[in-house]
Order: structure tokens, then sequence, then C-alpha cells
């Protein structure tokens, strides 16, 4: 065969072997040809690294932030920055903080203990006193069991991941406060966001759940699912609705986690909260956590449930393992408390009573709206529409503030009112973002109507730090009186409405027209002002909506002036929306009005207060309007409709 | 009971020297210093500075000594049988042989998945529930140098206690942290405590944001930084969340942690809220941290190969389980060389270490400047509560707009952050006294007197020679609570710790000494603890070191 073949034939066919045997043999070729680096030029890499600054640099005319500073007790009345001040921005609801109780408890307390412990719990931390407040807690709260920890915010963070691990399913409210997000990022588990307060949603959420188990029911078996709720939503002052929750945790087999640091103390007839509101079983919540620095005005949180289930983070909750044990003094003073919570539960309806004063009277301020649940001791005011960016909003925000700021610092400010706080206190959740907190509006709408009405207003404040009443001694009624107030309208759209004021006094009253303080203006054949026997009358015709607004009667003679304030509500469409609730108070206050009826109810409210509370709102409308012109916003006019006097 | 969450290299991995003694488990900075001999004879009196080119101004003696082979199989053997009668009880429970003593459930959610998993219990049901007594026994006096232990008893083998109402007096306080004494329920902190409370209240029921911001916590938070020796200083209301809520403002996303394996458990959990790449080396070892150094800044993050954005080194002081200080300058050298950031924890060695007291910082002569992040606590040597983060004005100021602890969390208390103030200006001697330097040396001495009687008497200690925690090596899980309950029973309270506290054939007493001792009660405990020694067999130490004469 061979010498058969042609010799070029064998060449070829002996160097194809030999590439064949070349190939096989050798080492296997790479992409990347792999070289170590040199020790030389390990040096050079580290001598180029550069890392960037521990914290960004910020530009020397970017002044660092100052907190305000507080000298002397935050009880109610407060001194900031040297100025005194009323309180509405502490979370001292049940007013514990000073209470002299209290302090001689803790007191006794530190005579025997001193301060700190030196330990954790484990190591010679626990004393006879914590014993003591775990035990009243779980008392008070009905529960097996309860733990305490040495700092509120570390409580729920470390409940949450000494329950729910790798793997583990936790459905929770967009709305949870910072504190469940951080022990929901330390747990590492899938967690499920849900709309806020929307069961559906989570009800959706459940049955997406339901439907993922039936496909993989091995890994069901083992994954644990919780809800996080709060009791009172700090980001939102709504209450969750519990029942439902509670309905669902049966249906879909979910353990229910719920944080009650605002609500602990405040709702429910004993001050148990949220589930003593709702009546629900505490028994089917299966662990319940709130902090003591709010209504016990002490330090630290706590947790009950059934032992089964608290007892667990006795050894796996990192904050109370690891950390320092509560200082006894604090324990003692929460013991006392507690004391207090029990023997007078009459300071919880005084609470509830008055959220629903404040909350009512700041209702119906156009361009702000009231957020949250009426009985919520903490809540906001929102722009009702934003501006569309966030830095508008802010502007605009600040801008009021500033204003108001601006009117009151002046010398002639009474001593009991003083600047409002500089700093908005911005929540992370997106969709808060046009939050303004309450305590800072009030006090400017409190500075503004001061210095508008001109008189001394005296406040009285009782049990809350949260709810005001508004009193005067300046006032007199001799001789120039209305017969009759100016009354409340609500109306439809397009109708006529016709305002009426009657005084009675001598020498004759001239009376004045004001729109949301400004002066009316009278439109031909749409808006007229007309004398009447004994009084005035304002007819307006063909409404708009823009109408709406406070109207107010000034009636002055040589002696005095008299006011008068009605609102008059121009509605959209064609009948009354209001659900059930708001024409109960119809009814029952024969007045209309979207928002003032209200205030007539209550029982601790006089003609005078009345007048107060139009005054007050309606000055919220005026710094508003200002402000817009300032910041040039687009919001300008159209919103609200109110003229300039000066 | 837990203090530090530890994955500790196994015990074989150590650096053994010849004799049975180990020397520090760590070595030193490669390429840098003259570090060439590894120390193995502490009773030699070896200075570093002599060694060291300059680096170590003063002695540092840190001792492991090795694990004896027998004790180490005898330990595990223990573990084993442990385990084995723990899998028949739960068979007898199963079959309701044995009375389960558990907390169940409720029947409405028998079905439900179940809340723990059953082996997750397993070692608390039956390891940790036979020696439950020796943790969380409530005291009712202050824990001073002698405390008051309430009497418990139990009658259902560790499941419940009931209290018998009596109280045992005058116990030898060996466990607080308690280390210059300040832990006292009379005297100018208390009074000045007192004073504010009366005017304050407890609470503050506000953020340092919004209305909590008192001129008390501004005046405290001058003080520290004056102390420290540091542009500005932050105090926040509890020494754990300082680190976890803090970290995570500093680091993020392409940063890189780091840590000690021992770091405390707080260290660990701000590192991982933090979102950064954790990547742990040796205890207390150079070569390690060096070598991780290095690896990071070459080869940049993994898969992206992108260079890290900022690289901390998390380190402690003190640590609490192993009594060892921190090689700072071997640290703050490697920093300064590969252009890290350091955070240090001083939990435990602030007021307890240096001259005046003022940690570890001091104690090795270096400046505060070249630590990025002081940290610490007021919890030990302060006697109160809380903890602090000093620093460059930057970075407080940083802290102060993005700290969670700031936005979030209550302020701290008013009568603690006076006994903080009380405490620390007596300690800066500027209550004119000079008390605080008393005590901070009688610590020194206390310790100094203490671990070198213990080394007498043959045990084996772990730790720095100038730390003022002691931990005893007990080894066995059987002689956990038996050394507890027979301390307790000579009057003596000390801190027993196993796993998962420490490496599980690790188990430890640790004593902590206060300047509040006195020589006579150190005598009285070491007394005892010999006694308990021998009835435990517990001197294990194969080295002998010759008594001092003095």
């Amino acid at each position: 065969f061979f010498t058969q073949a042609p010799a070029y034939h064998l060449i070829l066919e002996g160097f194809l072997i030999l590439w064949i045997v070349r190939l096989l043999f050798s080492k296997t070729y790479k992409l990347q040809e792999r070289s170590d680096l040199t020790e030389k030029e390990k040096e050079e890499l580290i001598e180029d690294w550069q890392p960037e600054p521990l914290v960004p640099l910020v530009s020397k005319d970017h002044s660092a932030p100052k907190y305000d500073i507080v000298s002397g007790p935050t009880s109610h009345k407060i001194i900031v920055n040297g100025k005194q001040c009323i309180n509405f921005a502490s979370f001292n609801f049940l007013g514990l903080l000073d209470n002299e109780r209290v302090k001689n408890k803790a007191l006794t307390s530190l005579r025997k203990y001193g301060v700190g412990t030196c330990g954790p719990r484990g190591f010679y931390g626990t004393f006879d006193v914590h014993l003591e407040l775990e035990e009243r807690l779980a008392k008070f709260m009905r529960t097996e069991e309860a733990i305490i920890y040495s700092y509120g915010f570390a409580t729920i963070a470390s409940a949450i991941p000494a329950y729910s691990k790798r793997g583990d399913i936790v459905f929770v409210d967009e709305a949870a406060c910072f504190s469940i997000q951080k022990g929901l990022q330390a747990s590492r588990s899938n967690i499920k966001y849900f709309k806020h307060n929307d069961m559906d949603d989570l009800e959706r959420l459940l049955k997406e759940l339901e439907m993922e188990d039936k496909e993989n029911p091995r890994k069901a078996s083992v994954t644990r699912r919780f809800i996080v709720v709060e009791g009172l939503y700090i980001n939102s002052g709504d209450i969750c609705p519990l029942p439902e929750l509670v309905q669902l945790k049966y249906k879909y087999k979910v353990r229910i986690l719920l944080e009650e640091s605002l609500s602990f103390g405040v709702l429910g007839e004993h001050g148990r909260g949220v589930t003593e509101h709702f009546g629900v079983n505490i028994d089917d919540i299966d662990l319940i956590s709130a902090n003591m620095e709010n209504s016990l005005a002490s330090i630290g949180g706590f947790c009950c449930g059934r032992s089964f289930v608290i007892d667990h983070q006795r050894l796996s909750g990192q904050g109370y393992c690891f950390s320092a044990s509560l200082p006894p003094m604090l324990a003692a003073a929460a013991i006392e408390a507690l004391n207090i919570m029990e023997e007078d539960t009459d300071i919880f309806r005084l609470l509830q009573d008055k959220c629903k004063h404040i909350h009512n009277a700041l209702h119906g301020i156009s361009g702000l709206k009231v957020v949250g649940e009426s009985i919520s001791p903490a809540f906001h005011l929102q722009l009702e529409k934003s501006t569309g960016s966030r830095e508008l909003d802010v502007k605009l925000l600040r801008g009021i503030i500033d204003y108001v700021m601006d009117e009151t610092i002046p010398a002639h400010c009474p001593p009991l009112l003083c600047q409002p706080q500089k700093e908005f206190h911005w929540d992370a959740n997106p969709l808060l973002k046009h939050i303004v907190s309450f305590r800072r509006q009030l006090f400017m709408v409190l500075n503004k109507a001061n210095e508008e009405l001109n008189v001394v207003l005296k406040f009285k404040i009782e049990g809350s730090n949260y709810v005001i009443f508004v009193t005067s001694d300046t006032m007199k009624c001799d001789s120039l009186t209305f017969l009759e107030q100016v009354n409340n309208i609500t109306i439809v759209q397009g109708q006529t409405a016709t305002l009426h004021c009657k005084v009675a006094g001598n020498p004759q009253p001239n009376i004045k027209w004001l729109k949301n303080d400004a002066p009316v203006v009278q439109e031909q054949g749409r808006i007229s002002i007309r004398k009447t026997e004994a009084g005035s009358r304002l007819r307006i015709q063909d409404l708009d909506t823009t109408d709406t607004g406070y109207y107010q009667c000034v009636a002055s003679n040589s002696r005095e002036t008299i006011t008068s304030t009605g609102v008059l509500f121009v509605k959209l469409g064609q009948s009354p929306t209001a659900g059930s609730n708001y024409n109960d108070h119809l009814s029952r206050c024969s007045v209309a009005g979207p928002s003032l009826d209200l205030v007539k109810c209550l029982e601790v409210s006089t003609l005078q207060h009345d007048v107060y509370l139009h005054k007050l709102l309606a000055s919220i409308n005026m710094a508003l309007l200002q402000m817009t012109e300032k910041s040039g916003s687009v919001l300008a006019r159209k919103k609200f409709d109110i003229h300039l006097v000066h | 009971m837990t203090e530090s969450s530890v994955k500790k290299l196994s015990n074989g991995d150590r650096c053994y020297s010849t004799n049975g003694v180990k020397p520090g488990k760590n070595g030193c900075v490669k390429n840098h210093y003259l570090y060439k001999k590894q120390h193995c004879y502490p009773e030699e009196k070896i200075y570093h500075v002599e060694h060291n080119g300059g680096l170590y101004k003063r002695p540092f003696n840190e001792v492991f000594e090795e694990t004896p082979m027998l004790v180490a199989v005898l330990t595990y053997m223990g573990y084993g049988i442990l385990t084995i009668f723990g899998y028949l009880r739960d068979f007898l429970r199963k079959w309701k042989i044995e009375k389960c003593q558990n907390a169940t459930e409720r029947e409405e959610q028998k079905d439900f998945v179940p809340l723990y998993q059953d082996f997750e219990n397993f070692y608390t049901r039956n390891l940790y529930m036979r020696i439950r007594d020796s943790w969380n026994r409530p005291i009712c006096s202050v824990p001073g140098a002698k405390f008051d232990v309430m009497d418990r008893v139990s009658y259902d083998y560790n499941w419940t206690f009931k209290y018998t109402g009596k109280v045992v007096k005058d116990v030898i306080n060996m466990g607080s942290y308690n280390y210059l004494g300040f832990a006292e329920n009379h005297g100018l902190c208390v009074d000045a405590a007192a004073d504010v409370t009366m005017k304050y209240g407890v609470g503050v029921s506000s953020t340092r944001r919004e209305m909590g911001n008192l001129g008390k916590h501004e005046e405290l938070e001058k003080l520290v930084a004056r102390f420290l020796g540091v542009e500005a200083a932050m105090a926040f209301g509890m020494g754990f969340a300082t680190n976890s809520m803090n970290i995570p403002a500093l680091v993020g996303k392409g940063c890189l942690i780091l840590s000690d394996e021992l770091n405390h458990a707080s260290l660990v959990l701000g590192a991982r809220l933090s979102g950064a790449t954790i990547r742990v080396f040796k205890h207390n070892n150079m070569q390690s941290l060096e070598k991780l150094l290095k690896d990071a800044i070459v080869h940049g993050q993994p898969r992206t190969h992108r260079p890290w954005k900022k690289i901390l080194i998390l380190v402690e002081g003190i640590y609490s389980m192993e009594g060892s200080i921190i090689r700072l300058p071997e640290v703050i050298a490697l920093k300064k060389k590969y252009k890290a950031f350091l955070y240090l924890d001083e939990a435990h060695s602030i007021g307890a270490l240096g001259p005046s007291g003022k940690g570890v910082v001091e104690y090795f002569g270096l400046d505060p400047k070249d630590v990025d992040i002081m940290m610490g606590t007021f919890t030990k040597s302060f006697g109160a509560a809380g903890g602090y983060i000093g620093g460059k004005k930057e970075l407080i100021d940083y802290l102060f707009t993005h700290s969670h602890s700031a936005v979030y969390a209550t302020s701290m208390s008013p009568p603690v952050v006076e006994q903080i103030i009380t405490s620390m200006k007596c300690i800066m001697g500027e209550d004119g006294t000079t008390l605080g330097q008393d005590r901070i040396k009688q610590l020194a001495e206390n310790t100094r007197y203490f671990r070198r009687k213990l080394q007498e008497m043959g045990f084996i200690i772990y730790g720095n020679s100038d730390s003022p925690v002691v931990p005893l090596m007990l080894y066995m899980p059987a002689k956990i609570g038996a050394f507890g309950r027979e301390m307790l029973k000579r009057n003596i309270g000390v801190v027993v710790v196993g796993f998962p506290a420490t490496p599980i054939i690790e188990s430890r007493a640790r004593f902590c000494l206060s300047a509040a001792h006195t020589k006579e009660m150190l005598d009285t405990a070491l007394r005892m603890i010999s006694e308990v020694g021998d009835l435990l067999q517990l001197k294990y130490s194969r080295h002998s070191l010759v008594p001092l004469l003095d």
C-alpha cells in the first residue's frame, strides 16, 4: 500500500499526523494569558488607589446642621433657643414626663441602684426592678409575658429578626416606620410591601403566595410568614384595620407582629392600644412591641405576647442579649407611670377628646389637609396638591413657616409664643413627602392669629401636649353683640348663597364683610352687600367653588370691633356627598359647613372660641397665599381665591 | 450566654511554640517593622519596645495558652454525651414519657408554619437548660464591688424559677463592667443625677432632630470630644445601636469592611446592615489584616474588578471575651499605608486603659487623630448607658444629618447624661480631686495583681496582662455550671460563658476587675477561685510561673 501511494501523499499525511499529535499534546491555550502581578506592580496599584473620603465633602459655606437647643425639661412649656414656647413637638402624650410621682419614684430608685447597670441582662444586669416592670407590663397588656429592651428603637428592630430569618416572608405596610424597616433589613427575609392600610392589596399578595405554596408545598411548610403593621402609623396618623388583619391571619395562616409605639397608652379605654380600641383578643396578635418613650415618658421599649413567642427573644433578641440593660431608675419611672395609667383611666378619654377637637379645628384649611385618624395624638398637615416638584413643595412649606416666623419674631410677640422649628421632618417614605408636621404648623397658625387679633391669647394645656384650648380674657361683649352669628352654608355650585349677620349695639356699628381676611369686593350682578334692619346681608349668586371660604362680618363702632365668621362651602356636583358620620354631626349641630360645625358640637367651645378658631384658620389661608406669591409658584390664585389687603 | 458573635478559627490554626505556650494570636506587619521574634515566655518580661522598632511604647504581653490535648478530647466527649442524652430525652418527650416543659403553640395556631425549627431549640432545651441558673441572676442592689443577689430555686430543672424572697447579701461582684467603680448609689455623680431627675424628669419623648436636643446633650458632646482629644463627638442612647445604626451611615455598597473575627454582635450587625462587602480577619492578626488589605486594593471588587470606594477596618479596643488588646500601632500603620479608614470600638477600653483613662489610643501613646472613628460606650467605665462617636468635625456633622439615631430615636435620658458628665469630669480631674486618677491607678494595679495571682495558681488565663477583662478557661461544659454555682456558694458572682459566645471547646469564666475592688476582696475572691479550681480541677496550665517575691 505504501509503495503505491505517491510520495507527496505520504509526506502530507505524515505532516498531518504530526500536527494532530502536536495538537493533542499541546497545552490548551487560554483566551486570556494569566500572569500574576509582580510585587512592584502591586505596590503601584496600592500607591494609585485613592479612596473616597469617609464622609462626603461639604463646601465651606454650607453650614453644618444645627439642632435647636432646648434648655430645661421638655415638658409643656419648653425653652427653645432661649425662647419660651409651648411644646407641640414631643410625644409626651399623657404628660407623665414631669409628673412628680414619677420623678420621686425614679429618685428613690436612683438612690438605691445608682444609674447604670454595668452589664447585659445575662451577666448581672437583671435587677429586681426589671422583673417587676416586665410583670407589670404583661399584666397591664393582659398577656402572658413581656420583655424589656433598653432602647425604644431597638425593640422592634431586634424582635423581627429574632423570628423572621432568611427565606421567610414578611408582609409589611408600606408606611411602616423606620425601626420596622431596619428590623426587616436585619432579618434578611423576603419582604413584600402592601399598600398603606389596603387589605385588598394584602389579600392579593397572600393569594399569590398561596398559589406559590401549592406549587412547592415542601418549601411552604418551612417558610414562616408574618404581617408587620403599626397600630397607629407615625408616618400617617392612621390606625391599622386590625379586625380585618386578624381575619386574614387565620385565613392564610400568617402571624401578626404589631408595633404600638404610638398607640400604646393612647388608644382604647384603658390605653392598651389598638387591640383594645377594636376589641380584638390580644392573644390573636402574636407579638406586640411598643416603646416606653412616648406615653410612659421613660426610655426603652418592650415586647409582649405569649411566653411561647416572647421567651425566644431572651436568647435571640440581639438588642436584648448584647446590650446593657435598662437603667433601673428608668424602669422604676415606667412602673410608676403604669400605676398612674391604671389608676386614672380618664386620661385616655381626655386625650382622645382633645385630639378630636384639634383635628376638627384644623380641617378645612384650603391648600392644606389634615392626614390621619381624628383620635391620633400626632398627625400631619399635608399639601393638598403637590406643585409637582419636591423642591418647590419644600420651598412652599418652608416659606409658610418662614412667613409666619418673620411676622411673629418682633418684640411685641407675646412671650408665650415663639418661632416654630425651622427643620421639617421629612420621612423616607416617598408617599408622604408632602407632609409637614402638625405641631409646627400649629405654631404658625397660632402665631399668625395672635398677631392679627392683636389680643393676648392664653393657652391652657391639659393632659397632652398635643391639644390646646384657646381662651381669652380680653374679649368683651358689653355693648356690641351679635344677635345672629354669621351662618355656615354648604351649597352646590351655581346656586345662590346668602350670609346674614345681626348686630345690636350703641353707637350704631359699621359693618364690613371680609372673605378670608380680605374685604369682599362687590361684583355687578353676582356679589352684593346690603344693609338690613339690624345688620348686613351678603349675597353671592352663581356660586363657584372658588367662593369657598371664611366670611367674616366685622362690626365696629368708635368703641370696639367685633367679628363673626361663617363658612361658605361650595361643592361640585349635585348632592352633599358627606359620609354618615358627617351627616350625624350636621343633624346634631344644625349648622352646615365643611369643618367648623364639629367645633360647635364640642362642649368646651363657646362663641368666642369659635371666633378664634375661625380666625386661626383664616390666617393660615392668608399665609399660604402670600407665600405662593412670593415663591412665584404655579399654585397662585386659583387655589386660594383671596384678595390681598395690604 | 452570648457576648460576642464568634466564628473563631479552630484551635489548630494557631501559632504554636515549642514549650506549649501560645504567643499572641498574631504576627506582625511583615515588611515594615522589625518584629522578628515570637515571644513565648511571658514571664521573661518582654517589652516590645525593645524588639519592635519603637512601635510599641510599652510592654505588650498577650498570652493564649494552648488547650491541653487531653482536655480538648474530654471536652468534645462531654458535648458528645450531652448530645446523645439530648436526643434520648427528645425521644422520651415525643412519646410523652418525659413531661415536656416547653411553652407550646396555641391550639388555634397549631396548623401554622412552626415559629421555630426543632433543631434551633435543641441546644437550648438540652444543654442550656441544664445550667440556665448561671445566667440572668437578678440582683437587687447597686452593681458595685459587692452586690446582693436574689435567691431563686427551681423545682423543674431550671424551666421556671421561684424567688424565695431571700437575698444573698454582699456577694463580691466579679461580673459587672464597672471598671472605674462609678456604679454607685451615693456620691457626686448620683447627687448630680438626682438634681437633674427632679428638674427634667427621666425621659425626653422626642428625638434629637426635633425637640429632644437638650443643652445637656450638647454639653456632654463637647466634654466627650475634649476627653477623647478629637474635634467633635456625638452621643447616642444605646451603645449597641451606636454601632449598628452608624456604620450604615458611613459605608455602603461598593465599600469593603474588614472586621475582626471576634467583633461584638453590634459591629457585625452594623456591617451587615450597611450593605458593604464584609471580610473577616483573624483575631488581632496583623498579617491576616494586611493580606486582606493588599488583596482588596490589588483585585478590587469581586467580579467587576472596580476599585473599592472605601475600606473600613472594624476593631475593638479590648475584646470582651478574650481580654486581648488590639494591636493598635500596627493597625494604624497598616491603615495609613493602605489608606483605609479605622473604626475603633472602645466599649471596654475607654476609661479602663491608659494612664488617664482615655482608652487604648492613650495606652499606646498614639494620636487620636489617627483613628478616623472613635466609638465607645458609657455603660461600662462611666456607670451609665449609651454610646458615643468621636472624630473630625466633618464626620460628626455628617452623622448629625445622616445618623438614623438622631432622626428616629429618642434622645438620651437627662439623669443618665448627667451621670456621664460628672463621672467623666471626675476622671479628667476637673472636679478638683484626684479621685478619678486614683481609680484608674487602682484598676491597673488590681488588674496586674489579679492576673498574676491567677497565673501563679496554674489557671489558664487569656488576654493581655493589662486588660481588666480576665477570662479563665474552663473548657468542659459541665464545669460551666459547676463553676458558677460553686462560686456563688462562696459569695462570689462570676460570669461563665460557653458556646455559642465562645468556640465550642473554649468555655470560660470571666472576671471583670474594678477600681472599687479592694485588695481584701480580691484576695478573698482569689482564695475561693483557687478552692473551686482545685475542686473542679481547673488548673490546667502547664507552664510554671515563679511567684514574684514582692
